[in-house]
C-alpha cells in the first residue's frame, strides 16, 4: 500500500506547506509532529539532501531537506523553517520545509492524478482553484 | 472473507501467540518423550494443551483447528483414562507431529488473508482410526445419524411446564455457549426448570445439542409468546418447536416445582461464570506456579517504555547539570543530595528496563531439535544436536531474528554437511554425527555458531562452482580461502547438485546473510575439508548499553566502542611517517601503525590537522592494529545503542563504518563507529 492510497480513495485532511513558494500537501494522518528546526547532527557521507539526525523525544530521526530532495536551490533557514515529522511505512522521517501553511479537508473530488510519471508529485489537489501538490513520500525516502 | 467468528478479530493476536506457544510446548514434550517414557504428567499436559487449543480455536470460529485438536485430545483421553492401553509409539508420534505441524501451518494460514483454511479431514481420519484401534474397536462411522429418544417430560410435571426443542444450525460453532446465553436470556421472561442435556457446560453438551437439539423445560403460564420471541431472536437457531406432551399423567406437582426453582437460579447464574472460566483457561491450569509469575507483554510496549526511560535519564541529567544552577550562590546541599539519589534511581530503572527485554537464546535453539528430529527420521543420518551456552541472553528482537537463519543453517548442516553414515564409516569417522549450536557474548555482540563435524567444504570446488555460475567479482586466483568459503553465501549459489526437500535451491544462504545483515549482524563461515564447517553469526545486542570513548572531530561527536580500543596517546610529529602514496604511519615502540584521520574519511570541516594537537586512538579489529586520529577525547561513558533509521541504512551508513547512534545526557546525538568496517573500508 502506498502512503497516499487512503487519502486518494477516501479523501481526508491534508497539511499543506511550502517549498520554494510552491504549496505541497501531506495526508495529515502521516504527520506525527511539527517542530521548529532543532539542532541537527550531521551523519557523514550521506547524500546532501539528508541533513543528519535529530533527537525527537528520545528517538533518533533522520531529517531530509525537501528543497534539496527536489533539487532546488539551497537557502538559509529562517524562523519560519520547520520540520514536519511524518511516518512513511513505519519509518519516521523529518522533512525540512520553508513553512507550514494550513490544514484543510478535501474529498476525492479535489484530487486528480498527476500525469508526470517521473516526479515526486503523485497527485494534484485542487481547492477552489488553488493547486497543491501531493507528494509521493515513498519516493522521497527511496 | 473473514476467517474468524464475528467480534473475535481483536483476540486474533492473543490467540495466535497463545496457540503458538502451546504448540511449542507440545513439540518440546514430544521430542523429550519420543525416546523416553511418556509419564502421566506428560500425558496430562498434552491433553491440556490440545484441550485449550480446541477451546480457543472454537471460540475464534476456526472449526477445522478445533476439531483436529479435539481428535488429538481424544487420543490422549484414552491414554489418560487407561494407562495400560497398548499402542505403537512410533505411528502415534508421527500422527502427533503431523497434527502439531498442521496446526502450526494453520496459524500461518489464518494470518494470510489470501489463503483458505485447510481441510484436515484426512489426518483426522487417521487419528480417529488410531484411536479406534487403541480402544480395540473397528472404525466407527462418524455420524450415525441416530437420534436418541428424548424423554423431556418427567412423570408428574404440572401442566404449566412445557418443553421446547431448539435445533441449532449446523454451522453454529459453539452450540453449548449459544445455549447458555439463550438460557440466560430465557431466564428473564420465564422460569427454566431443566434442560437436556442437563449441563450445557459439560464437554459433551455441544455435540449432543448439534445432534439432537436442545430441550428446555420452562414454566409457561400464558407467556408463551414472550418465550417464542426470545428464542426467535437468539442467534444461529435453525428452528424451534413446542414439544407435545405424550401422555399427560396424574401429577404430583408441588414438591417437584419447589425443587425446580433452585435449578433455575443455578442455571441463570451459570453462564457468565462458565464464560469467565473459558477465558481464563489457557492460563489457569497447567504449570501453575511457573505461569502465574510470568506475564507476556507486547514488545512494542517495552519499546515505548525504553524510549521513555531513556528520555527520563536524559532529562534527569539536564536538570541536575542545568546551567542555571551555576548562577545560584548558596551551596544547594539538599539539591545535590536529592539529585544524586534521583540519578541512582534512574540508572537502576534503565538497567531494569534493559534487562526485561533480554531473553535466553534457548528459545531459538530448542526449535531446532524438532528440525533435526524430522530430518533424522527422513534422512537416517542419526545426527545429534548439541546446545552450548543456550542461556546466553540477547534482546528479544535479536532472538526472534535468529529463528529463520538458524533453521537454514541447521538444515544445511544436516543435509549437506553431515555425510551419509556409510560414507562416515568409510572415512573412519567414529564419532557420532553432530551439529552443535553454541552461543556466547563477545564484546557487545551475541555470537551464535552452527558447527557440524561433517564433510566440510572445499574452497576450490566452491570457486569453480561460483565461476560456472558467473558470480565471481574478481579473478579466481585472487580469492583467499576465507573469501572462497564465503562465496557460499553469495546470491545464486548452491553446492548440492540435487535439490532435496530440505535445501539446495540456492536461495537459502544468501537470504540468511541478508537477513542477518539487515539487523547489523555479520555471518562468516569457516571450514576444514573432511572435518566439518562452522557458520558464525554475530549480531549486536541491538538495544544494549555499550561502553564507549567519546571523541570530537570538528563539531561531530563520535563514540568508539571501548572493546576495540587498545590505547590512546598524543604524538610527537617526529614519529609520523608518510609513505609515497600519502599514507600516514605512526611509529610507536619500534612498530609502525597506519593512521586513519576521521576528519579525512568523513569529510569533516574545522577539524585539527596538526597531529601534535590531536589525539591518536589505537584500535584493533581482526587482530590488526591501526590508529584513528581525532581532535580530542571528551569522555568515556556507557551509551544506549540506537540503530540507524532504515532510511540511512539504505544509503549505506553501515558500510561507511557507523554502526548506530546514541543520545547523550544533554540530548545531543553521538555516532557510534564500527572499527572493523572502518579498517576494511578505509585502510
Amino acid at each position: 500500500m502506498r502512503s497516499f492510497d487512503n487519502l486518494i480513495e477516501n479523501g481526508g485532511q491534508i497539511l499543506t506547506y511550502t517549498v520554494n513558494n510552491v504549496e505541497y500537501a501531506v495526508d495529515i494522518t502521516m504527520v506525527t509532529d511539527i517542530i521548529e528546526l532543532p539542532e541537527i547532527t550531521v551523519v557523514p557521507l550521506m547524500p546532501d539532501y539528508i541533513k543528519g539526525v535529530i533527537n525527537l523525544r528520545g528517538k533518533v530521526v533522520p531529517v531530509i531537506d525537501l528543497r534539496e530532495r527536489f533539487s532546488l536551490e539551497r537557502i538559509d533557514y529562517d524562523n519560519k523553517t520547520c520540520v514536519i515529522i511524518i511516518n512513511i511505512q513505519e519509518i519516521s522521517v523529518g522533512m525540512i520545509v520553508d513553512r507550514v501553511v494550513d490544514a484543510e479537508n478535501i474529498t476525492t473530488a479535489n484530487i486528480e492524478e498527476s500525469l508526470r510519471k517521473n516526479s515526486y508529485v503523485s497527485h494534484l489537489i485542487n481547492i477552489n482553484g488553488n493547486m497543491k501538490l501531493l507528494v509521493d513520500y515513498d519516493k522521497i525516502i527511496a | 472473507m473473514s476467517k474468524f467468528e464475528a467480534g473475535m478479530e481483536g483476540m486474533v493476536d492473543t490467540y495466535i501467540f497463545e496457540t503458538s506457544s502451546l504448540l511449542e510446548q507440545l513439540d518440546d514434550i514430544l521430542i523429550r518423550t519420543e525416546k523416553d517414557d511418556l509419564t502421566p504428567d506428560d500425558i496430562a499436559e498434552i491433553f491440556r494443551i490440545m484441550h485449550t487449543i480446541k477451546g480457543s480455536s472454537a471460540m475464534m470460529g476456526l472449526q477445522n483447528m478445533s476439531t483436529l485438536a479435539h481428535a488429538v485430545e481424544d487420543l490422549f483421553f484414552i491414554i489418560r483414562e487407561d494407562p495400560s492401553v497398548s499402542y505403537e509409539k512410533e505411528p502415534l508420534y508421527e500422527l502427533l507431529f503431523a497434527g502439531s505441524d498442521n496446526l502450526k501451518n494453520e496459524i500461518d494460514v489464518i494470518q494470510d488473508d489470501s489463503a483458505d483454511l485447510t481441510d484436515f479431514s484426512e489426518l483426522m481420519g487417521k487419528i480417529r482410526a488410531f484411536a479406534a484401534v487403541m480402544k480395540g474397536e473397528t472404525v466407527k462411522e462418524d455420524d450415525n445419524g441416530e437420534s436418541v429418544e428424548i424423554q423431556i417430560y418427567e412423570e408428574g410435571d404440572p401442566e404449566s411446564i412445557k418443553a421446547i426443542k431448539v435445533t441449532y444450525e449446523e454451522s453454529c460453532l459453539m452450540p453449548a455457549i449459544r445455549a447458555m446465553l439463550l438460557l440466560r436470556t430465557l431466564g428473564n421472561v420465564c422460569q427454566v426448570v431443566g434442560t437436556i442435556p442437563e449441563d450445557v457446560d459439560d464437554d459433551s453438551a455441544g455435540d449432543f445439542i448439534t445432534k439432537n437439539g436442545l430441550y428446555i423445560r420452562v414454566v409457561a403460564e400464558g407467556n408463551e409468546a414472550d418465550i417464542e420471541g426470545v428464542i426467535g431472536n437468539a442467534l444461529n437457531i435453525e428452528k424451534f418447536e413446542w414439544v407435545e406432551r405424550k401422555k399427560p399423567e396424574e401429577k404430583k406437582p408441588e414438591p417437584k416445582k419447589e425443587e425446580a426453582k433452585p435449578a433455575v437460579e443455578a442455571k441463570t447464574d451459570n453462564p457468565p461464570k462458565a464464560e469467565e472460566k473459558k477465558a481464563e483457561k489457557p492460563k489457569g491450569d497447567g504449570k501453575k506456579a511457573a505461569s502465574d509469575s510470568i506475564i507476556s507483554v507486547k514488545l512494542s510496549k517495552l519499546d515505548a517504555l525504553l524510549d521513555l526511560v531513556s528520555e527520563i535519564v536524559i532529562t534527569e541529567s539536564m536538570v541536575s547539570s542545568s546551567p542555571d544552577l551555576k548562577l545560584v550562590e548558596t551551596s544547594l546541599e539538599q539539591f545535590s543530595k536529592s539529585s544524586r539519589q534521583l540519578k541512582k534511581l534512574t540508572d537502576e530503572l534503565q538497567d531494569i528496563v534493559m534487562s526485561i527485554r533480554m531473553v535466553p537464546v534457548a528459545a531459538a535453539f530448542t526449535k531446532m531439535s524438532r528440525v533435526v528430529r524430522d530430518m533424522n527420521s527422513k534422512l537416517k543420518k542419526n545426527v545429534e544436536l548439541v546446545f552450548e551456552g543456550e542461556d546466553t541472553e540477547a534482546d528479544k528482537s535479536v532472538v526472534d531474528i535468529l529463528n529463520d537463519p538458524l533453521m537454514h543453517l541447521v538444515r544445511n548442516a544436516v543435509d549437506h554437511g553431515i555425510e551419509e553414515p556409510s560414507v562416515r564409516a568409510e572415512r573412519g569417522k567414529t564419532e557420532p554425527a553432530r551439529v552443535t549450536l553454541s552461543a556466547y557474548e563477545e564484546s557487545g555482540e551475541v555470537v551464535i555458531k552452527v558447527t557440524d563435524n561433517g564433510a566440510g567444504m572445499d574452497p576450490d570446488k566452491l570457486l569453480q562452482k561460483a565461476e560456472r555460475n558467473g558470480i565471481l567479482t574478481k579473478p579466481k586466483s585472487e580469492y583467499t580461502e576465507a573469501e572462497a568459503l564465503n562465496l557460499i553465501m553469495a546470491a545464486g549459489f548452491s553446492t548440492n547438485e540435487k535439490v532435496t526437500e530440505y535445501s539446495g535451491r540456492g536461495v537459502g544462504m544468501d537470504v540468511v546473510r541478508s537477513n542477518i545483515e539487515k539487523v547489523g549482524g555479520k555471518i562468516t563461515v569457516e571450514s576444514k575439508l573432511g572435518k566439518g564447517s562452522s557458520f558464525v553469526i554475530k549480531i549486536p545486542l541491538s538495544l544494549s548499553i555499550i561502553d564507549v570513548l567519546g571523541v570530537m572531530v570538528g563539531k561531530t561527536y563520535f563514540s568508539i566502542p571501548i572493546m576495540s580500543i587498545r590505547e590512546s596517546f598524543s604524538v610527537n610529529s617526529e614519529n609520523i611517517v608518510t609513505d609515497n602514496e600519502g599514507g600516514v604511519m605512526i611509529k610507536l615502540r619500534g612498530r609502525y601503525f597506519p593512521v586513519i584521520k576521521l576528519s579525512e574519511i568523513y569529510g569533516i570541516e574545522n577539524a585539527t590537522d596538526d597531529y601534535e594537537k590531536g589525539i591518536m586512538i589505537m584500535c584493533e579489529a581482526d587482530r590488526k592494529r591501526f590508529c584513528l586520529f581525532a581532535d580530542e577525547i571528551v569522555s568515556d561513558m556507557s551509551v544506549v545503542v540506537k540503530p540507524f533509521s532504515p532510511l540511512l541504512n539504505r544509503q549505506g551508513v553501515k558500510e561507511n563504518g557507523m554502526s548506530g547512534c546514541s543520545i547523550l545526557g544533554d540530548g545531543s546525538i553521538t555516532i557510534i563507529l564500527d572499527i572493523k568496517t572502518i579498517l576494511e573500508k578505509f585502510l
